[in-house]
């Protein structure tokens, strides 16, 4: 559908995605959960994706490293580039070879993640094995305690020897990110990494992971419902609504002046601390059902600015400045925000 | 489907079983020369070391033998649900000490327990094997009906009802159990196709039904001392049994999958 | 064991009833015996003597044998143990095979075929499988014996090599055909406890990892699944010894399962009362030992914190 991102032309991205379709099977019909969606992510640069629950997001990571359960397909016009490789195109062999090692991925919940079974010593060390086959038993334990070393557990030499049960949420969760970073990859995919935390431990967590970034020089693609998240750490901020990406624009102009009414609706809805004892904003009503995407503008029927146009056509990306795109008509008549956006302070 | 469709016209067959049989199952035919014969035109599962009709046999046979499955199974399945689910809603210290009896009397193998216990019972009977069986099956019943008794009694609609000032009889009788049910029927079905198995067992160990009345253990029986010779004996009974069981086994599977979406690829 | 006094004593009939009901019998020679062997007592004292006797370990006298109930004990528990452990190693190790083979091509033809098969092996009757075995391996194709644990004429003159072998092929049989109906239900066990945890994210993340499907699944799934097939089949414990009575009847192999018949059969009380105590105990220790390997594969256990509920697979108890 539209060109992808405008990226500068004198890097080329790391990772390359074009008209990405993801649809799953289910009792009530085919949902698409992924509809058409374009990016890209430059090496080192920190894209994270925003959106509610159900919008695609995390059908979206999956579908990075071809992770999604039997029941999902992805549709053949789809394209992932990555390190100038057609990931669409790769055999099992050549996705083992990718997965773990070039891309690193860090889900919600690390309870569950994590093998209940195992001591998580061995679950990083195991990693670590499968890309170097030559490498020793006792080398790649050595290796696990310095990768849990480097994400910050206390006693990791100890730790190694216990089982994930017998971890803090927080502890875990370094162990996850210590399996993801073990090969050093030029991409991390994180899936709500810090959802499940205490406040203060999501805070260490990502802190820790922008320290980590420095030091590995990483991509990070990070996929989260808190725009207070996404603050704290993107270069370029991705708004998904209903499978597809609704707004996207550098970090700082996406805060500044973010353009399309379910962006600026979920900003509305943040805290503001200066303002405090204001009711939060809400966006009314809920996300639609991916089985069966309504109409024209899929944000329609929750818009305070939807006029007849918003039924009849579906929006396109429309470019608003250099790098930020909104799927919203009022890009191409301005005149109609009759109402004034909400300041975002 | 094909599973329920075996099992009913198996039930169809023991039911008119003495208008199908083509010979009277108990009447020795041909005294004159008492022998076994394999199977032919006239007696296509052939004749026992008495000169009975073994076909007859295994047609009659299949009455007792669900009979006996289907009510022991039945007497089981109340003692074990009453258990249990007074077990589970009592709850504490009550519940530790019930289960720990049931405990207890699991590790006591049920085989060794029947024969034990038939052996000495002398003449058994028909009804005496659904007594003795149903008695000794209730145990693991009573087990999965208290877990799930165990995990309702705290629901809402629980609650509501005893803040409605339902006793707890009628709060447990009307309120739990009708929830646990779907469980307790699988268990139930699956307890039949074991206790035939069971039952056949015990026949043909001598100790079930006892001759002239036919089961399908007691006819093996019949030819289990000469089975090198009189293989058709023990083949016709057997896949009776087999093909029985097994589409019970099916129509468990069925409910069980039936009942428990989540765990619909057990089946 | 007050459970197997109980019965014994509820049902009519006693060790004498088929030698001395004859009626050429005197009632005083009659009383004679029931008063040397115990049974004029009331039954507490009777109970209470049957209670102490076994705790000292006296397990009393086979009237039918004529020896200690010990000895014939002595006899039977190592052939019993010797099928039973062949039996329980076969059938293991091919049902964790078969279950995940099934597992792994879940909804396949493959996964079906295999699955009529396995539900045929757990509806079959123990004893029709032996004696189709004894029909189809010792008579059409004589390739096993049909039954004991030796020759019985020839075994004494044998080498010890040759004598070994005898051993061997009169284990065969009944071995397998135990294998055969407990390697239906553990692969059943098997493969639902894989597919139960075939959706848990653990497996995701290390399919993440670069893992293929195979290392996905002999790695992780199965070790997650082993713990409730371990516990299942501590369960079904009872009635897999209940089963080998029958194969042992069928086969003519001495062990606990063909005494306690032979005891029944001869009304030989004390026997019974201690194959059901010596059977007991063995379920006992093998739950024990079952509850002490799960806990082994599945650290949770060890705190009590089971994560997940067993497969509602049915047990033949």
């Amino acid at each position: 559908m539209s060109a992808g991102l405008a990226t500068p032309a004198s890097a080329a991205p790391l990772l390359s995605v074009r008209d990405l379709r993801t649809s799953f099977r289910t009792d009530s019909g085919c949902a698409r959960a992924v509809d058409g969606v374009s990016f890209s992510l430059r090496t080192g640069e920190t894209v994270c994706i925003v959106g509610e629950s159900g919008c695609g997001k995390t059908a979206l990571a999956l579908s990075l490293l071809r992770l999604l359960p039997p029941t999902a397909t992805i549709a053949p016009g789809s394209s992932v580039e990555f390190e100038g490789r057609d990931l669409m195109a790769l055999d099992a062999s050549g996705w083992r070879a990718v997965r773990g090692a070039r891309i690193g991925m860090v889900f919600q919940d690390a309870m569950t993640a994590l093998d209940p079974v195992i001591r998580v010593g061995d679950q990083v060390a195991e990693v670590v094995r499968i890309h170097t086959p030559a490498i020793a038993p006792g080398a790649a334990w050595a290796r696990a305690v310095d990768l849990l070393t480097l994400t910050g557990i206390p006693g990791p030499a100890d730790r190694a020897h216990q089982y994930p049960h017998e971890l803090s949420g927080g502890m875990r969760q370094r162990v996850m990110l210590a399996i993801a970073l073990a090969m050093h990859p030029a991409l991390l995919i994180a899936d709500e990494p810090t959802t499940a935390l205490d406040i203060t431990v999501q805070a260490q967590i990502l802190a820790l992971l922008g320290e980590l970034q420095r030091q590995l020089g990483m991509a990070i693609l990070f996929i989260t419902h808190d725009l207070g998240v996404a603050a704290a750490l993107a270069d370029r901020v991705i708004v998904m609504y209903a499978g597809e990406v609704v707004e996207s624009a550098p970090a700082e102009l996406f805060f500044a002046e973010p353009h399309h009414p379910y962006a600026t609706g979920l900003l509305r809805a943040l805290p503001d601390l200066s303002h405090p004892g204001d009711r939060l904003a809400v966006i009314p009503g809920a996300v639609p059902s991916a089985t069966d995407w309504p109409r024209g503008c899929r944000f329609r029927e929750r818009c305070a600015f939807a006029w007849s146009r918003c039924e009849a056509e579906h929006p396109p990306l429309y470019a608003i400045s250099a790098g930020h795109e909104s799927r919203c008509h009022l890009a191409a008549e301005p005149g109609r925000r009759v109402v004034t956006a909400a300041s975002t302070a | 489907m094909a599973g329920l469709a075996v099992v009913v016209a198996v039930v169809v067959v023991a039911l008119v079983a003495p208008l199908i049989a083509p010979y009277d199952a108990v009447a020795q035919l041909g005294i004159d020369t008492l022998k076994s014969r394999p199977p032919s035109l006239a007696h296509p599962f052939g004749t026992d070391p008495l000169s009975r009709d073994v076909l007859s046999r295994v047609l009659l046979g299949s009455r007792v033998s669900l009979a006996v499955a289907a009510l022991s199974v039945l007497t089981a399945t109340t003692l074990g649900t009453v258990y249990g689910a007074v077990a589970g809603y009592a709850g504490g210290r009550v519940d530790d000490l019930l289960m720990r009896g049931v405990d207890a009397a699991l590790s006591i193998p049920r085989v060794l327990l029947l024969i034990t216990v038939l052996a000495l019972w002398g003449h058994v009977s028909a009804a005496v094997l659904i007594v003795v069986i149903g008695c000794t099956g209730w145990l693991s019943v009573s087990r999965l009906v208290r877990s799930e008794v165990l995990g309702l009694r705290s629901r809402d609609w629980v609650t509501a009802a005893r803040a409605l000032g339902a006793t707890p009889a009628r709060t447990l009788f009307r309120h739990i159990l009708p929830n646990a049910l779907s469980p307790v029927i699988v268990s139930a079905t699956l307890g039949v196709a074991n206790v035939i198995l069971l039952e056949a067992g015990l026949s043909f160990l001598g100790l079930g039904v006892q001759p002239p009345e036919p089961s399908w253990g007691n006819v093996m029986q019949d030819g289990a001392d000469q089975i090198r010779a009189l293989w058709w004996m023990s083949v016709f009974p057997g896949l009776a049994i087999l093909i029985t069981v097994m589409a019970v086994n099916v129509v468990g599977d069925g409910l069980r999958a039936a009942a428990d979406p989540r765990r619909r690829h057990v089946a | 064991m007050t459970a197997t006094f109980a019965l014994i004593h509820l049902a009519p009939g006693d060790p004498f009833a088929g030698a001395l009901d004859d009626p050429r019998v005197t009632q005083a020679v009659r009383d004679h015996w029931r008063h040397v062997y115990g049974f004029d007592r009331s039954l507490p004292d009777q109970y209470v003597r049957f209670v102490a006797g076994i705790a000292r370990g006296e397990l009393g006298y086979s009237i039918a044998r004529q020896e200690p109930v010990r000895t014939v004990l002595a006899r039977a528990i190592p052939n019993t143990l010797v099928l039973m452990g062949i039996a329980l190693l076969l059938s293991f190790g091919l049902g964790i095979a078969i279950g995940v083979v099934q597992a792994m091509r879940h909804g396949s033809l493959t996964d079906r075929a295999i699955g009529a098969i396995t539900l045929a092996g757990y509806s079959l009757p123990d004893f029709w499988l032996a004696q189709l075995a004894i029909l189809a391996f010792a008579v059409w194709l004589p390739l096993f014996p049909a039954g004991g644990v030796v020759d019985p004429v020839m075994h004494p003159y044998l080498g010890p090599l040759a004598a070994a072998l005898d051993r061997a092929r009169h284990v065969v049989l009944p071995a397998l055909t135990l294998t055969v109906l407990s390697a239906a239900a553990v692969a059943r066990y098997q493969r639902s406890a894989l597919l139960d945890v075939a959706h848990d994210d653990y497996l995701r993340t290390a399919r993440a990892k670069g893992l293929s499907e195979r290392q996905v699944m002999l790695r992780h799934a199965l070790r997650n699944a082993a713990a409730p097939v371990i516990t299942l089949f501590g369960l079904a414990l009872p009635g897999f010894l209940g089963g080998q009575v029958f194969i042992e009847k069928v086969f003519a192999w001495p062990g606990l399962g063909a005494l306690a018949v032979d005891a029944v059969a001869t009304r030989d009380y004390a026997v019974v009362v201690a194959v059901a105590i010596v059977g007991s105990v063995l379920v006992a220790i093998g739950s024990l030992l079952a509850d002490v390997l799960a806990a082994l594969v599945d650290p949770r256990r060890r705190t009590g914190a089971i994560a997940r509920p067993l497969p509602p697979v049915p047990l033949r108890v």
